[in-house]
Protein backbone atom coordinates (compact mmCIF):
# COMPACT_ATOMS: atom_id res chain seq x y z
CA UNK A 1 0.00 0.00 0.00
CA UNK A 2 2.73 2.40 0.99
CA UNK A 3 6.16 1.79 -0.49
CA UNK A 4 9.31 3.77 0.19
CA UNK A 5 12.21 3.14 -2.21
CA UNK A 6 15.62 4.45 -1.24
CA UNK A 7 14.19 7.53 0.38
CA UNK A 8 16.72 10.01 1.75
CA UNK A 9 16.44 13.39 3.41
CA UNK A 10 19.37 15.69 3.92
CA UNK A 11 19.34 18.91 5.89
CA UNK A 12 22.53 20.43 4.53
CA UNK A 13 25.08 17.65 4.94
CA UNK A 14 23.19 15.94 7.71
CA UNK A 15 21.54 12.80 6.40
CA UNK A 16 18.55 12.43 8.67
CA UNK A 17 17.03 9.70 6.53
CA UNK A 18 19.37 7.62 4.40
CA UNK A 19 18.15 5.24 1.71
CA UNK A 20 15.16 3.93 3.60
CA UNK A 21 13.23 1.06 2.03
CA UNK A 22 9.94 0.31 3.68
CA UNK A 23 6.75 -1.38 2.68
CA UNK A 24 3.49 -1.11 4.56
CA UNK A 25 1.04 -3.81 3.59
CA UNK A 26 -2.66 -3.14 3.37
CA UNK A 27 -4.48 -4.02 6.54
CA UNK A 28 -1.46 -4.32 8.83
CA UNK A 29 -0.55 -2.42 11.97
CA UNK A 30 3.01 -1.39 11.49
CA UNK A 31 5.06 0.06 14.33
CA UNK A 32 8.06 2.27 13.77
CA UNK A 33 10.48 2.32 16.65
CA UNK A 34 13.92 3.69 17.26
CA UNK A 35 15.84 5.87 19.68
CA UNK A 36 15.34 9.62 19.87
CA UNK A 37 16.55 11.40 16.77
CA UNK A 38 16.47 8.27 14.65
CA UNK A 39 14.31 10.04 12.09
CA UNK A 40 10.88 8.64 12.81
CA UNK A 41 9.05 11.95 12.73
CA UNK A 42 11.07 13.06 9.70
CA UNK A 43 9.93 9.92 7.92
CA UNK A 44 6.33 10.84 8.71
CA UNK A 45 6.95 14.34 7.43
CA UNK A 46 8.32 12.91 4.20
CA UNK A 47 5.39 10.57 3.69
CA UNK A 48 2.81 13.26 4.33
CA UNK A 49 4.49 15.83 2.10
CA UNK A 50 5.66 18.28 4.76
CA UNK A 51 9.21 17.68 3.48
CA UNK A 52 10.23 16.59 0.04
CA UNK A 53 12.65 13.71 -0.11
CA UNK A 54 16.20 14.57 -1.25
CA UNK A 55 16.31 11.22 -3.04
CA UNK A 56 14.22 8.12 -3.63
CA UNK A 57 10.53 7.63 -4.26
CA UNK A 58 7.40 7.23 -2.18
CA UNK A 59 4.41 5.37 -3.61
CA UNK A 60 0.93 5.19 -2.16
CA UNK A 61 -1.55 2.92 -3.88
CA UNK A 62 0.84 2.86 -6.87
CA UNK A 63 0.86 6.66 -7.15
CA UNK A 64 4.13 8.50 -6.72
CA UNK A 65 3.50 11.08 -4.02
CA UNK A 66 6.95 12.67 -3.69
CA UNK A 67 6.06 16.03 -5.03
CA UNK A 68 2.49 16.37 -3.78
CA UNK A 69 1.43 18.96 -1.22
CA UNK A 70 0.25 17.82 2.23
CA UNK A 71 -3.41 18.46 1.47
CA UNK A 72 -3.22 16.44 -1.74
CA UNK A 73 -1.63 13.51 0.04
CA UNK A 74 -4.24 13.72 2.77
CA UNK A 75 -6.97 13.59 0.14
CA UNK A 76 -5.45 10.43 -1.33
CA UNK A 77 -6.17 8.79 1.99
CA UNK A 78 -3.26 9.31 4.38
CA UNK A 79 -4.02 11.07 7.65
CA UNK A 80 -1.60 11.72 10.46
CA UNK A 81 -1.47 12.87 14.02
CA UNK A 82 1.38 14.84 15.48
CA UNK A 83 3.85 14.18 18.25
CA UNK A 84 3.48 17.73 19.51
CA UNK A 85 -0.16 18.65 19.91
CA UNK A 86 -1.31 20.42 16.78
CA UNK A 87 -4.98 21.33 17.09
CA UNK A 88 -7.05 24.49 16.57
CA UNK A 89 -6.50 25.78 20.08
CA UNK A 90 -8.61 28.92 19.97
CA UNK A 91 -11.62 27.14 18.54
CA UNK A 92 -14.00 24.91 20.44
CA UNK A 93 -13.61 21.14 20.52
CA UNK A 94 -16.74 20.81 18.44
CA UNK A 95 -15.48 23.28 15.84
CA UNK A 96 -12.22 21.36 15.66
CA UNK A 97 -14.09 18.22 14.81
CA UNK A 98 -16.55 19.95 12.51
CA UNK A 99 -13.73 21.43 10.41
CA UNK A 100 -12.20 17.98 10.11
CA UNK A 101 -15.44 16.28 9.11
CA UNK A 102 -16.16 19.07 6.61
CA UNK A 103 -12.71 18.51 5.14
CA UNK A 104 -13.31 14.78 4.99
CA UNK A 105 -16.41 15.38 2.88
CA UNK A 106 -14.46 17.85 0.67
CA UNK A 107 -16.86 20.59 1.66
CA UNK A 108 -14.31 22.96 3.16
CA UNK A 109 -14.67 25.56 0.44
CA UNK A 110 -18.45 25.39 0.08
CA UNK A 111 -20.39 28.53 0.85
CA UNK A 112 -23.83 27.64 -0.41
CA UNK A 113 -25.32 27.00 3.00
CA UNK A 114 -24.73 27.68 6.64
CA UNK A 115 -22.60 25.11 8.40
CA UNK A 116 -25.11 24.59 11.21
CA UNK A 117 -27.67 23.47 8.67
CA UNK A 118 -25.61 20.44 7.72
CA UNK A 119 -27.10 17.65 9.83
CA UNK A 120 -24.80 14.94 8.62
CA UNK A 121 -21.69 16.91 9.50
CA UNK A 122 -23.06 17.51 12.99
CA UNK A 123 -23.95 13.88 13.55
CA UNK A 124 -20.59 12.60 12.40
CA UNK A 125 -18.73 15.19 14.48
CA UNK A 126 -20.65 14.25 17.58
CA UNK A 127 -20.13 10.59 16.86
CA UNK A 128 -16.33 10.88 16.64
CA UNK A 129 -16.25 13.14 19.68
CA UNK A 130 -18.20 10.62 21.69
CA UNK A 131 -15.79 7.90 20.61
CA UNK A 132 -12.78 9.82 21.85
CA UNK A 133 -14.66 10.76 24.99
CA UNK A 134 -14.75 14.49 24.36
CA UNK A 135 -18.47 15.01 23.97
CA UNK A 136 -18.83 16.61 27.44
CA UNK A 137 -16.19 19.19 26.50
CA UNK A 138 -17.72 20.02 23.14
CA UNK A 139 -18.08 23.77 23.73
CA UNK A 140 -14.77 24.33 25.50
CA UNK A 141 -11.99 26.06 23.58
CA UNK A 142 -9.61 23.24 22.67
CA UNK A 143 -6.64 25.06 24.17
CA UNK A 144 -8.20 25.06 27.64
CA UNK A 145 -8.59 21.29 27.81
CA UNK A 146 -6.32 19.18 29.94
CA UNK A 147 -3.30 17.67 28.26
CA UNK A 148 -4.67 14.17 27.93
CA UNK A 149 -7.89 15.48 26.41
CA UNK A 150 -5.97 17.57 23.92
CA UNK A 151 -4.06 14.40 23.09
CA UNK A 152 -7.34 12.57 22.52
CA UNK A 153 -8.49 15.36 20.22
CA UNK A 154 -5.17 15.29 18.36
CA UNK A 155 -5.61 11.61 17.60
CA UNK A 156 -9.34 12.08 17.12
CA UNK A 157 -8.84 14.59 14.29
CA UNK A 158 -6.67 12.14 12.37
CA UNK A 159 -9.08 9.28 13.01
CA UNK A 160 -12.07 11.40 12.01
CA UNK A 161 -10.77 11.69 8.46
CA UNK A 162 -11.36 7.94 8.22
CA UNK A 163 -8.22 7.43 6.13
CA UNK A 164 -7.06 4.27 4.42
CA UNK A 165 -3.65 4.76 5.96
CA UNK A 166 -3.38 6.27 9.42
CA UNK A 167 -0.04 7.57 10.68
CA UNK A 168 0.13 8.16 14.40
CA UNK A 169 3.18 9.91 15.75
CA UNK A 170 3.45 8.93 19.42
CA UNK A 171 -0.24 9.10 20.29
CA UNK A 172 0.68 8.42 23.90
CA UNK A 173 3.39 11.06 24.23
CA UNK A 174 3.36 12.61 27.68
CA UNK A 175 0.49 10.50 28.93
CA UNK A 176 0.33 8.29 31.99
CA UNK A 177 0.30 4.52 31.32
CA UNK A 178 -3.44 4.38 31.95
CA UNK A 179 -4.17 7.21 29.55
CA UNK A 180 -1.88 5.67 26.95
CA UNK A 181 -3.76 2.40 27.27
CA UNK A 182 -7.05 4.19 26.72
CA UNK A 183 -5.77 5.86 23.56
CA UNK A 184 -4.22 2.66 22.27
CA UNK A 185 -7.49 0.86 22.93
CA UNK A 186 -9.22 3.46 20.83
CA UNK A 187 -6.62 3.16 18.09
CA UNK A 188 -7.09 -0.61 18.05
CA UNK A 189 -10.83 -0.20 17.76
CA UNK A 190 -10.87 2.33 14.96
CA UNK A 191 -8.14 0.76 12.85
CA UNK A 192 -9.86 -2.56 12.36
CA UNK A 193 -9.66 -3.20 8.63
CA UNK A 194 -7.50 -0.12 8.16
CA UNK A 195 -3.77 0.27 7.76
CA UNK A 196 -1.81 1.84 10.57
CA UNK A 197 1.73 3.07 11.02
CA UNK A 198 2.48 4.04 14.57
CA UNK A 199 5.52 5.55 16.27
CA UNK A 200 5.58 4.69 19.93
CA UNK A 201 8.13 4.47 22.69
CA UNK A 202 6.19 2.26 25.05
CA UNK A 203 7.37 -1.24 24.14
CA UNK A 204 4.40 -2.95 25.78
CA UNK A 205 2.13 -1.00 23.49
CA UNK A 206 4.24 -1.69 20.42
CA UNK A 207 4.49 -5.43 20.92
CA UNK A 208 0.85 -5.67 21.85
CA UNK A 209 -0.44 -3.66 18.92
CA UNK A 210 1.84 -4.25 15.98
CA UNK A 211 1.69 -6.94 13.33
CA UNK A 212 5.08 -5.85 12.06
CA UNK A 213 7.79 -3.63 13.44
CA UNK A 214 10.51 -1.63 11.71
CA UNK A 215 13.45 -0.31 13.67
CA UNK A 216 15.00 2.95 12.63
CA UNK A 217 18.45 4.02 13.78
CA UNK A 218 20.46 6.99 12.52
CA UNK A 219 18.15 7.36 9.56
CA UNK A 220 18.30 3.79 8.30
CA UNK A 221 16.05 0.78 8.81
CA UNK A 222 18.12 -1.75 10.72
CA UNK A 223 15.46 -4.40 11.06
CA UNK A 224 11.95 -5.10 9.92
CA UNK A 225 9.72 -8.03 10.79
CA UNK A 226 7.21 -9.55 13.15
CA UNK A 227 7.42 -8.70 16.85
CA UNK A 228 9.09 -12.04 17.50
CA UNK A 229 11.68 -11.44 14.81
CA UNK A 230 12.47 -8.09 16.30
CA UNK A 231 12.71 -9.46 19.79
CA UNK A 232 15.26 -12.00 18.61
CA UNK A 233 17.23 -9.67 16.39
CA UNK A 234 20.72 -9.17 17.80
CA UNK A 235 21.35 -5.74 16.27
CA UNK A 236 18.09 -4.42 17.60
CA UNK A 237 18.79 -5.73 21.07
CA UNK A 238 22.13 -4.03 21.01
CA UNK A 239 21.04 -0.59 19.89
CA UNK A 240 17.63 -0.25 21.35
CA UNK A 241 15.85 -2.96 23.18
CA UNK A 242 18.73 -4.32 25.17
CA UNK A 243 18.02 -2.34 28.28
CA UNK A 244 14.31 -2.79 28.17
CA UNK A 245 14.40 -6.54 27.77
CA UNK A 246 17.02 -6.95 30.47
CA UNK A 247 15.00 -4.88 32.85
CA UNK A 248 11.95 -6.91 32.09
CA UNK A 249 13.63 -10.22 32.72
CA UNK A 250 15.08 -9.03 36.02
CA UNK A 251 11.74 -7.66 37.04
CA UNK A 252 10.13 -10.97 36.40
CA UNK A 253 12.69 -12.76 38.57
CA UNK B 1 -39.31 30.04 16.25
CA UNK B 2 -38.95 32.49 19.09
CA UNK B 3 -37.01 35.57 18.05
CA UNK B 4 -33.88 36.00 20.13
CA UNK B 5 -32.68 39.16 21.80
CA UNK B 6 -30.07 39.47 19.09
CA UNK B 7 -32.58 39.43 16.26
CA UNK B 8 -34.75 42.02 17.97
CA UNK B 9 -31.77 44.31 18.60
CA UNK B 10 -30.73 43.92 15.01
CA UNK B 11 -34.19 44.73 13.67
CA UNK B 12 -34.46 47.74 15.96
CA UNK B 13 -31.09 48.94 14.76
CA UNK B 14 -32.13 48.65 11.13
CA UNK B 15 -35.35 50.56 11.85
CA UNK B 16 -33.44 53.30 13.64
CA UNK B 17 -30.98 53.56 10.77
CA UNK B 18 -33.82 53.66 8.26
CA UNK B 19 -35.60 56.46 10.13
CA UNK B 20 -32.46 58.40 10.93
CA UNK B 21 -32.42 60.85 7.96
CA UNK B 22 -36.04 61.77 8.68
CA UNK B 23 -34.81 63.56 11.78
CA UNK B 24 -33.55 66.11 9.32
CA UNK B 25 -30.05 66.47 10.67
CA UNK B 26 -28.02 66.85 7.47
CA UNK B 27 -24.69 66.88 9.28
CA UNK B 28 -25.14 63.51 10.95
CA UNK B 29 -26.80 62.02 7.91
CA UNK B 30 -23.72 62.98 5.98
CA UNK B 31 -21.39 61.47 8.57
CA UNK B 32 -23.43 58.29 8.77
CA UNK B 33 -23.03 57.73 5.03
CA UNK B 34 -19.30 57.90 5.51
CA UNK B 35 -19.56 55.52 8.47
CA UNK B 36 -21.51 52.98 6.42
CA UNK B 37 -18.98 53.01 3.62
CA UNK B 38 -16.08 52.63 6.00
CA UNK B 39 -17.96 49.85 7.78
CA UNK B 40 -18.12 47.83 4.58
CA UNK B 41 -14.45 48.49 3.99
CA UNK B 42 -13.48 47.55 7.54
CA UNK B 43 -15.61 44.41 7.44
CA UNK B 44 -13.99 43.40 4.15
CA UNK B 45 -10.67 43.82 5.93
CA UNK B 46 -11.98 41.80 8.87
CA UNK B 47 -12.56 38.87 6.50
CA UNK B 48 -8.82 38.85 5.84
CA UNK B 49 -7.29 39.86 9.14
CA UNK B 50 -9.74 38.96 11.86
CA UNK B 51 -11.29 35.92 10.32
CA UNK B 52 -8.54 34.31 8.26
CA UNK B 53 -5.56 35.83 10.06
CA UNK B 54 -4.04 37.32 6.93
CA UNK B 55 -2.41 40.65 7.69
CA UNK B 56 -2.56 42.93 4.67
CA UNK B 57 -1.05 46.40 4.55
CA UNK B 58 -2.37 47.07 1.09
CA UNK B 59 -6.10 46.91 1.51
CA UNK B 60 -6.54 50.43 0.11
CA UNK B 61 -5.53 49.07 -3.29
CA UNK B 62 -8.73 47.02 -3.46
CA UNK B 63 -10.77 49.98 -2.25
CA UNK B 64 -9.10 52.32 -4.72
CA UNK B 65 -9.36 49.99 -7.68
CA UNK B 66 -13.08 49.67 -7.04
CA UNK B 67 -13.34 53.45 -6.78
CA UNK B 68 -11.43 54.11 -10.01
CA UNK B 69 -13.17 51.38 -11.97
CA UNK B 70 -16.62 52.62 -11.04
CA UNK B 71 -15.60 56.25 -11.59
CA UNK B 72 -14.39 55.45 -15.10
CA UNK B 73 -17.59 53.53 -15.78
CA UNK B 74 -19.66 56.44 -14.53
CA UNK B 75 -17.86 58.85 -16.84
CA UNK B 76 -17.66 56.67 -19.96
CA UNK B 77 -21.13 55.12 -19.79
CA UNK B 78 -23.51 57.86 -18.81
CA UNK B 79 -26.59 55.70 -19.45
CA UNK B 80 -25.61 52.85 -17.19
CA UNK B 81 -27.67 52.56 -13.99
CA UNK B 82 -25.65 53.75 -11.01
CA UNK B 83 -26.28 50.55 -9.07
CA UNK B 84 -24.48 48.68 -11.83
CA UNK B 85 -21.42 50.89 -11.56
CA UNK B 86 -21.25 49.94 -7.90
CA UNK B 87 -21.17 46.31 -8.95
CA UNK B 88 -18.48 47.12 -11.51
CA UNK B 89 -16.47 48.51 -8.62
CA UNK B 90 -17.04 45.33 -6.66
CA UNK B 91 -16.08 43.06 -9.52
CA UNK B 92 -12.90 44.95 -10.31
CA UNK B 93 -12.02 44.75 -6.62
CA UNK B 94 -12.63 41.03 -6.82
CA UNK B 95 -10.30 40.68 -9.79
CA UNK B 96 -7.66 42.81 -8.11
CA UNK B 97 -7.98 40.84 -4.86
CA UNK B 98 -7.63 37.61 -6.78
CA UNK B 99 -4.46 38.77 -8.54
CA UNK B 100 -2.90 40.12 -5.35
CA UNK B 101 -3.87 36.94 -3.55
CA UNK B 102 -2.25 34.89 -6.29
CA UNK B 103 1.03 36.75 -6.06
CA UNK B 104 1.27 36.59 -2.27
CA UNK B 105 -0.15 33.05 -2.11
CA UNK B 106 2.67 31.54 -0.11
CA UNK B 107 3.52 34.50 2.08
CA UNK B 108 2.46 34.72 5.71
CA UNK B 109 2.85 37.12 8.64
CA UNK B 110 5.08 40.13 8.09
CA UNK B 111 6.10 38.96 4.61
CA UNK B 112 2.47 38.94 3.58
CA UNK B 113 1.95 42.40 5.07
CA UNK B 114 4.87 43.84 3.12
CA UNK B 115 4.09 41.92 -0.04
CA UNK B 116 0.61 43.41 -0.12
CA UNK B 117 2.03 46.84 0.76
CA UNK B 118 4.43 46.68 -2.18
CA UNK B 119 1.70 45.62 -4.60
CA UNK B 120 -0.69 48.31 -3.41
CA UNK B 121 2.01 50.92 -3.85
CA UNK B 122 2.49 49.73 -7.41
CA UNK B 123 -1.21 50.18 -8.06
CA UNK B 124 -1.02 53.60 -6.46
CA UNK B 125 1.84 54.49 -8.83
CA UNK B 126 -0.24 53.40 -11.81
CA UNK B 127 -3.11 55.61 -10.69
CA UNK B 128 -0.65 58.45 -10.27
CA UNK B 129 1.15 58.10 -13.61
CA UNK B 130 -1.44 56.88 -16.07
CA UNK B 131 -2.97 60.27 -16.68
CA UNK B 132 -4.95 59.29 -19.76
CA UNK B 133 -7.13 56.91 -17.82
CA UNK B 134 -6.91 57.91 -14.17
CA UNK B 135 -6.39 61.63 -14.51
CA UNK B 136 -3.14 61.42 -12.55
CA UNK B 137 -3.00 63.56 -9.43
CA UNK B 138 -6.01 65.58 -10.59
CA UNK B 139 -8.12 62.48 -10.20
CA UNK B 140 -11.51 62.14 -11.84
CA UNK B 141 -14.76 63.98 -11.34
CA UNK B 142 -17.91 64.68 -13.29
CA UNK B 143 -20.78 62.58 -12.01
CA UNK B 144 -22.16 64.84 -9.29
CA UNK B 145 -25.14 65.76 -11.45
CA UNK B 146 -25.92 62.12 -12.10
CA UNK B 147 -29.54 61.06 -11.65
CA UNK B 148 -30.62 57.69 -10.40
CA UNK B 149 -33.93 56.41 -11.69
CA UNK B 150 -36.02 53.99 -9.73
CA UNK B 151 -39.12 52.40 -11.13
CA UNK B 152 -42.20 53.56 -9.15
CA UNK B 153 -40.15 55.87 -6.96
CA UNK B 154 -38.95 58.39 -9.49
CA UNK B 155 -35.65 60.11 -10.08
CA UNK B 156 -33.12 61.19 -7.49
CA UNK B 157 -29.88 63.12 -7.82
CA UNK B 158 -26.70 61.88 -6.18
CA UNK B 159 -26.56 65.35 -4.71
CA UNK B 160 -29.66 64.55 -2.67
CA UNK B 161 -28.16 63.53 0.64
CA UNK B 162 -31.23 61.73 1.96
CA UNK B 163 -31.47 59.63 -1.17
CA UNK B 164 -27.76 58.84 -1.07
CA UNK B 165 -28.15 57.81 2.55
CA UNK B 166 -30.68 55.12 1.66
CA UNK B 167 -28.76 54.08 -1.41
CA UNK B 168 -25.57 53.55 0.59
CA UNK B 169 -27.41 52.02 3.53
CA UNK B 170 -28.96 49.42 1.27
CA UNK B 171 -25.62 48.36 -0.21
CA UNK B 172 -23.85 48.51 3.14
CA UNK B 173 -26.43 46.31 4.83
CA UNK B 174 -26.32 43.85 1.95
CA UNK B 175 -22.53 43.69 2.01
CA UNK B 176 -22.25 43.31 5.77
CA UNK B 177 -24.99 40.69 5.80
CA UNK B 178 -23.23 38.78 3.05
CA UNK B 179 -19.94 38.87 4.98
CA UNK B 180 -21.70 37.69 8.11
CA UNK B 181 -23.31 34.87 6.18
CA UNK B 182 -19.94 33.91 4.74
CA UNK B 183 -18.39 33.53 8.16
CA UNK B 184 -21.14 31.03 9.01
CA UNK B 185 -20.67 28.76 6.02
CA UNK B 186 -18.34 25.75 5.90
CA UNK B 187 -15.97 27.96 3.93
CA UNK B 188 -16.09 30.55 6.71
CA UNK B 189 -15.16 27.99 9.31
CA UNK B 190 -12.33 26.74 7.12
CA UNK B 191 -10.99 30.29 7.02
CA UNK B 192 -11.04 30.40 10.83
CA UNK B 193 -9.14 27.15 10.93
CA UNK B 194 -6.46 28.69 8.72
CA UNK B 195 -6.13 31.56 11.17
CA UNK B 196 -6.01 29.18 14.09
CA UNK B 197 -3.53 26.66 12.70
CA UNK B 198 -2.70 26.65 9.01
CA UNK B 199 -0.39 23.69 9.34
CA UNK B 200 -3.04 21.41 10.74
CA UNK B 201 -5.59 22.62 8.20
CA UNK B 202 -3.15 21.50 5.51
CA UNK B 203 -2.93 18.03 7.01
CA UNK B 204 -6.71 17.72 7.14
CA UNK B 205 -6.71 17.90 3.36
CA UNK B 206 -7.87 21.50 3.15
CA UNK B 207 -6.58 23.35 0.11
CA UNK B 208 -5.30 26.33 2.05
CA UNK B 209 -3.99 28.10 -1.04
CA UNK B 210 -7.34 28.01 -2.78
CA UNK B 211 -9.16 29.11 0.36
CA UNK B 212 -6.80 32.06 0.67
CA UNK B 213 -7.33 33.04 -2.96
CA UNK B 214 -11.07 32.88 -2.49
CA UNK B 215 -11.05 35.05 0.60
CA UNK B 216 -8.76 37.58 -1.07
CA UNK B 217 -11.16 37.78 -4.00
CA UNK B 218 -14.19 38.01 -1.72
CA UNK B 219 -12.60 40.67 0.43
CA UNK B 220 -11.61 42.49 -2.75
CA UNK B 221 -15.20 42.43 -3.93
CA UNK B 222 -16.44 44.00 -0.70
CA UNK B 223 -13.65 46.58 -0.65
CA UNK B 224 -14.35 47.41 -4.29
CA UNK B 225 -18.04 47.91 -3.48
CA UNK B 226 -17.15 50.30 -0.69
CA UNK B 227 -14.79 52.16 -3.01
CA UNK B 228 -17.56 52.55 -5.58
CA UNK B 229 -19.95 53.83 -2.92
CA UNK B 230 -17.31 56.20 -1.63
CA UNK B 231 -16.94 58.01 -4.96
CA UNK B 232 -20.71 58.42 -5.22
CA UNK B 233 -20.46 60.12 -1.87
CA UNK B 234 -17.30 62.18 -2.44
CA UNK B 235 -18.09 62.89 -6.14
CA UNK B 236 -14.40 62.56 -6.99
CA UNK B 237 -11.61 60.04 -6.99
CA UNK B 238 -7.90 60.71 -6.44
CA UNK B 239 -4.74 58.64 -5.95
CA UNK B 240 -4.89 59.25 -2.19
CA UNK B 241 -7.75 56.73 -2.11
CA UNK B 242 -5.32 53.90 -2.62
CA UNK B 243 -2.18 55.06 -0.90
CA UNK B 244 -0.56 53.68 2.21
CA UNK B 245 -2.22 55.99 4.69
CA UNK B 246 -5.66 54.77 3.61
CA UNK B 247 -4.51 51.19 4.23
CA UNK B 248 -3.36 52.13 7.69
CA UNK B 249 -6.58 54.00 8.41
CA UNK B 250 -8.45 50.77 7.72
CA UNK B 251 -6.13 48.98 10.10
CA UNK B 252 -6.66 51.66 12.76
CA UNK B 253 -10.45 51.40 12.43
CA UNK B 254 -10.28 47.63 12.79
CA UNK B 255 -8.07 47.78 15.85
CA UNK B 256 -10.11 50.50 17.55
CA UNK B 257 -13.30 48.48 17.33
CA UNK B 258 -11.50 45.19 17.77
CA UNK B 259 -10.39 43.07 14.87
CA UNK B 260 -11.10 39.76 16.57
CA UNK B 261 -14.87 39.98 16.31
CA UNK B 262 -17.25 40.81 13.52
CA UNK B 263 -18.83 43.81 15.18
CA UNK B 264 -15.49 45.44 15.96
CA UNK B 265 -14.66 46.89 12.53
CA UNK B 266 -18.16 48.38 12.24
CA UNK B 267 -18.00 50.06 15.62
CA UNK B 268 -14.42 51.05 14.85
CA UNK B 269 -15.36 52.83 11.65
CA UNK B 270 -18.11 54.80 13.41
CA UNK B 271 -15.76 55.83 16.20
CA UNK B 272 -13.06 56.70 13.69
CA UNK B 273 -15.27 58.87 11.49
CA UNK B 274 -16.79 60.74 14.41
CA UNK B 275 -13.47 61.26 16.15
CA UNK B 276 -11.93 62.51 12.94
CA UNK B 277 -14.80 64.93 12.39
CA UNK B 278 -14.95 66.34 15.91
CA UNK B 279 -11.23 66.41 16.63
CA UNK B 280 -10.45 68.16 13.37
CA UNK B 281 -12.98 70.85 14.20
CA UNK B 282 -11.10 71.54 17.43
CA UNK B 283 -7.55 71.35 16.24
CA UNK B 284 -5.44 70.98 13.15
CA UNK B 285 -3.34 68.42 15.00
CA UNK B 286 -6.22 66.02 15.36
CA UNK B 287 -4.10 63.09 14.26
CA UNK B 288 -1.93 63.58 17.32
CA UNK B 289 -4.93 63.24 19.63
CA UNK B 290 -6.19 60.28 17.66
CA UNK B 291 -2.75 58.68 17.92
CA UNK B 292 -2.70 59.06 21.70
CA UNK B 293 -6.15 57.54 21.93
CA UNK B 294 -5.01 54.67 19.74
CA UNK B 295 -1.93 53.98 21.85
CA UNK B 296 -3.93 54.05 25.09
CA UNK B 297 -6.49 51.70 23.64
CA UNK B 298 -3.83 49.24 22.51
CA UNK B 299 -2.15 49.37 25.92
CA UNK B 300 -5.28 48.77 27.96
CA UNK B 301 -7.76 47.12 25.62
CA UNK B 302 -5.81 45.56 22.78
CA UNK B 303 -8.91 43.70 21.68
CA UNK B 304 -10.77 46.91 21.02
CA UNK B 305 -13.87 48.73 22.14
CA UNK B 306 -16.36 45.94 21.52
CA UNK B 307 -14.48 43.51 23.76
CA UNK B 308 -14.13 46.26 26.35
CA UNK B 309 -17.89 46.77 26.46
CA UNK B 310 -18.56 43.04 26.52
CA UNK B 311 -16.19 42.70 29.43
CA UNK B 312 -17.92 45.52 31.20
CA UNK B 313 -21.32 43.97 30.65
CA UNK B 314 -20.06 40.70 32.04
CA UNK B 315 -18.15 41.84 35.09
CA UNK B 316 -19.66 45.22 35.77
CA UNK B 317 -16.29 46.90 35.75
CA UNK B 318 -13.66 48.05 33.31
CA UNK B 319 -10.88 46.17 35.08
CA UNK B 320 -8.33 44.96 32.62
CA UNK B 321 -8.46 41.37 31.59
CA UNK B 322 -5.77 39.41 33.45
CA UNK B 323 -3.00 38.04 31.35
CA UNK B 324 -3.24 34.35 30.65
CA UNK B 325 -6.89 34.17 31.56
CA UNK B 326 -9.01 33.15 28.64
CA UNK B 327 -12.34 34.83 28.14
CA UNK B 328 -14.93 32.55 26.67
CA UNK B 329 -17.06 34.12 24.03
Amino acid sequence: MLILKGVSKYFGHLGVIQKVDLEVIKGERHALIGPNGAGKSTLFNLITGYYRPSGGDIYFKNTRINSLAPHEITRLGIARSFQIINIFKDMTVYENMRITITAKHRMSLKFGCRIVSLGQIREESEFVLSRVGLLPFMDEPAGTLGYSQQRALEVGLAVALDPELLLLDEPGAGLSPDETRAIVGLVKEVTVGKTLVIVEHDMDVVFDLADRISVLNYGTIVASGTPDDIRRNETVKEIYLGNVLEKKSTARV
Amino acid sequence: MKPSVKTITLLLLVVVLALFPLLGNKFHTYLFIECFIYSVLAVSYYMLLGHTGLMSFGHAALFGVGAYASAITLIRFSDLPVALTVLVGGLSGLLCGFLIGLIVLRLTKIYLAFGTLALSQMIWAIAWKWRAVTGGDDGLTGWSARQVTFPWLGQFGLINITFLYYFVLFFALACVALCWYFTRTPFGETLSSIRSNQNRADFLGINVGRARLMVFAFSGFMAGMSGALFILFKKAVAPTFLDMSTSFNILVMSVIGGYTNFLGPIVGSFVYVYMMEYLSSFTERWQLVMGIFFVLLILFYPKGIVRMVQQFAKKGSFIKEKRGVRIKC
